[in-house]
């Protein structure tokens, strides 16, 4: 095992409990929620796609729907705690009062934050987002065969459905890089002012922002912090929920599902690469700046000790 | 034969105050060396600074390297225990073993293992749930277990009781100083790490007053124990320290850097100085203690 790598399994190693309570909990949640209710009835993209009662849904509709919804859950509830606890994870050692011992080690100091920075940022969400797809397989398993039958389940195009589900898996972790780099300000920023200044940085990183959109904004004549912010945010839905393919429209019992399925990697994979296209702006040059400064004031507060 | 450490100069400040002064010297291999001082003497801060976690002025050498700017490559061959209790209080036993074989290149886990299991310490042990004592034989037996030259304890018993620091210092003997490497500890207890010490490092108010060998403590610094009766003609000859010898004829003695005149040797028993003495008598003393002023 490299250093690098070692670091990464130390944070397995730390916070592998609330990891696997992330990763497992919507899993069972929804598992007991589709095995005790009469049916989900779920409206997305204002009814444009119509779902019916789940146990009244053809199997191969359970599986795949199910398999989605509980991948996206499990990993939209990975992205919500990372961002939660990413300003406090810059203090951690200090205050747990091992950073003395961490700062022996020979480990530089970029490598320490990078080792972080890449499992909280990107591993524990994509992590995530495979758990939810293996529950998802879960959930959709038991309910088809609670409602159709084991032989129903076994009968399932499970090549068409693992093709489709790489094919998301691929697009997905594709959007999970592109809005980490989006958002890469607004995650490191708040994490830097919390390593220089411990309990106040993230009321000073707040404040700033009110700073900016309430006062500065207003004495401009064109105003920058709240378009900023707004671009920042949109794009970094739009790398990870913009996933058009996914939504046939209609009534989705109604479909033509291994067509579908069968078409949805290359449909993904167009997608993708319209993604990417996005990327090819100076914003988001300046976000991966903004971001960049963040990185470097972690490594500096490292640096000059605690 | 060039010293592990070699310190030329080196100053050390945090904001406007002084933390080490203009301080020079070596540590050649194969010594143990204890360094002393008070608190705030500037122990902590010249060792962080050997481990390159300070910016210094100053030349300062450290196994050949510059500290601050070679910082990882210096802590693959040095180990470096810089308190006590603090190691990771999630981590259990046998993953920080693992952890040092990932991180340190010269870390052998088995050698790890060897060294606790002569302790009453478990791998399985979490060390949010050991004692203090038992957290620094783990902490020791992590960094005995790294083929490094150097070793640098700053405080490493610091708190313990008795027993443990008494198991610290025999794990620390008997399975790190082999001769060729050099341990450069810090410590209070100065009366404890005595008779393992081959060299004395003294800091007061960041200025090194004393840099030597125990042997050269015993043969420039004379300990006097006299007659009360003498007290006058021993204070007339300007020692360095006059201080109460319990147990030593006539209960007091006198601390001299350099022997005094044959008259004044003739009035009481000629002493082994010992380490707190010279500690107490060199940390007080007016002329090295002035930091400001004319």
């Amino acid at each position: 095992m490299t250093p690098f790598t070692t670091l990464i399994r130390r944070e397995w190693m730390q916070h592998r409990l609330g990891w696997l309570l992330l990763m497992g909990a919507p899993s069972l949640l929804l598992l007991l929620l589709t095995l005790a209710d009469g049916g989900l009835t779920i409206q997305i993209d204002d009814g444009a796609m119509r779902l019916p009662k789940m146990q009244q849904a053809p199997a191969l509709l359970q599986t795949a729907l199910l398999s989605t919804v509980v991948a996206g859950l499990t990993f939209g509830v990975a992205l919500l705690a990372m961002a939660i606890q990413l300003p406090g994870l810059a203090r951690r050692d200090q205050q747990d009062g091992s950073a003395e011992f961490w700062t022996s080690l020979p480990i530089g100091h970029a490598q320490g934050v990078s080792a972080l920075l890449l499992t909280q940022i990107l591993l524990l969400p994509w992590l995530a987002l495979v758990a939810g797809l293996a529950g998802g397989l879960l959930v959709s398993g038991a309910t088809v065969i609670a409602t159709h039958g084991l032989l129903a389940w076994l009968q399932q195009p499970w090549g068409l459905l693992g093709a489709a589900a790489l094919a998301l898996l691929a697009r997905v972790s594709l959007g999970l890089l592109l809005a980490a780099a989006w958002l890469s300000p607004l995650l490191l920023l708040p994490m830097a002012a919390s390593a220089w200044l411990k309990r106040w940085g993230v009321p000073v990183v707040v404040v700033a922002v009110l700073v900016g959109t309430l006062l500065i904004d207003r004495r401009l004549s064109a105003p920058v912090v709240q378009p900023a912010l707004q671009r920042l945010g949109s794009e970094a839905l739009q790398a990870l929920l913009r996933l058009g393919p996914l939504n046939p429209g209609g009534a989705l019992q109604d479909l033509d599902w291994p067509s579908f399925l069968a078409g949805l990697p290359a449909q993904l994979l167009d997608e993708a690469t319209g993604l990417v296209g996005r990327a090819a702006t100076p914003a988001f040059v300046l976000a991966l700046a903004g971001g960049a400064l963040g990185f470097a004031l972690l490594v500096l507060r490292r640096r000059r000790g605690n | 034969m060039e010293p592990l450490i070699q310190a030329r100069g080196l100053s050390l400040r945090y904001g406007r105050k002084t933390a080490l002064a203009d301080l020079s010297f070596d540590v050649p291999k194969g010594r143990v060396v204890g360094l002393l001082g008070h608190n705030g003497a500037g122990k902590t801060s010249l060792m962080k600074a050997l481990v390159g976690l300070h910016d210094v002025e100053g030349e300062l050498s450290v196994l050949g390297l510059q500290p601050r700017r070679q910082r990882v490559e210096l802590l693959q061959s040095l180990a470096y225990i810089p308190d006590v209790a603090v190691l990771p209080r999630w981590a259990r036993v046998s993953q920080l073993i693992e952890l040092m074989t990932g991180l340190h290149p010269r870390f052998s886990a088995e050698r790890a293992r060897s060294l606790l299991r002569r302790t009453s310490v478990g791998l399985g042990d979490q060390v949010k749930h050991l004692s203090k004592g038992m957290v620094v034989q783990v902490h020791l037996a992590l960094v005995a277990a790294v083929d490094a030259r150097l070793m640098i304890l700053d405080e490493p018993t610091l708190g313990l009781d008795v027993i443990s620091r008494k198991a610290f210092y025999e794990m620390l003997l008997d399975e790190w100083c082999d001769g060729e490497r050099s341990v450069l500890i810090s410590t209070h207890q100065v009366e404890e790490i005595e008779t393992l010490l081959s060299d004395v490092l003294m800091l007061n108010e960041g200025k090194l007053v004393l840099s030597l060998s125990l042997e050269d403590i015993d043969r420039r610094f004379v300990a006097l124990a006299h007659d009360p009766a003498a007290a006058d003609a021993v204070a007339a000859a300007h020692p360095l320290l006059r201080y109460r010898a319990p147990g030593m004829a006539g209960g007091a003695a006198a601390l001299f850097d350099g022997a005094p005149s044959a008259a004044v040797l003739a009035l009481g028993q000629r002493l082994r100085p010992s380490l707190v003495d010279l500690f107490v008598a060199l940390t007080r003393q007016p002329e090295i203690n002035r930091t400001s002023g004319p």
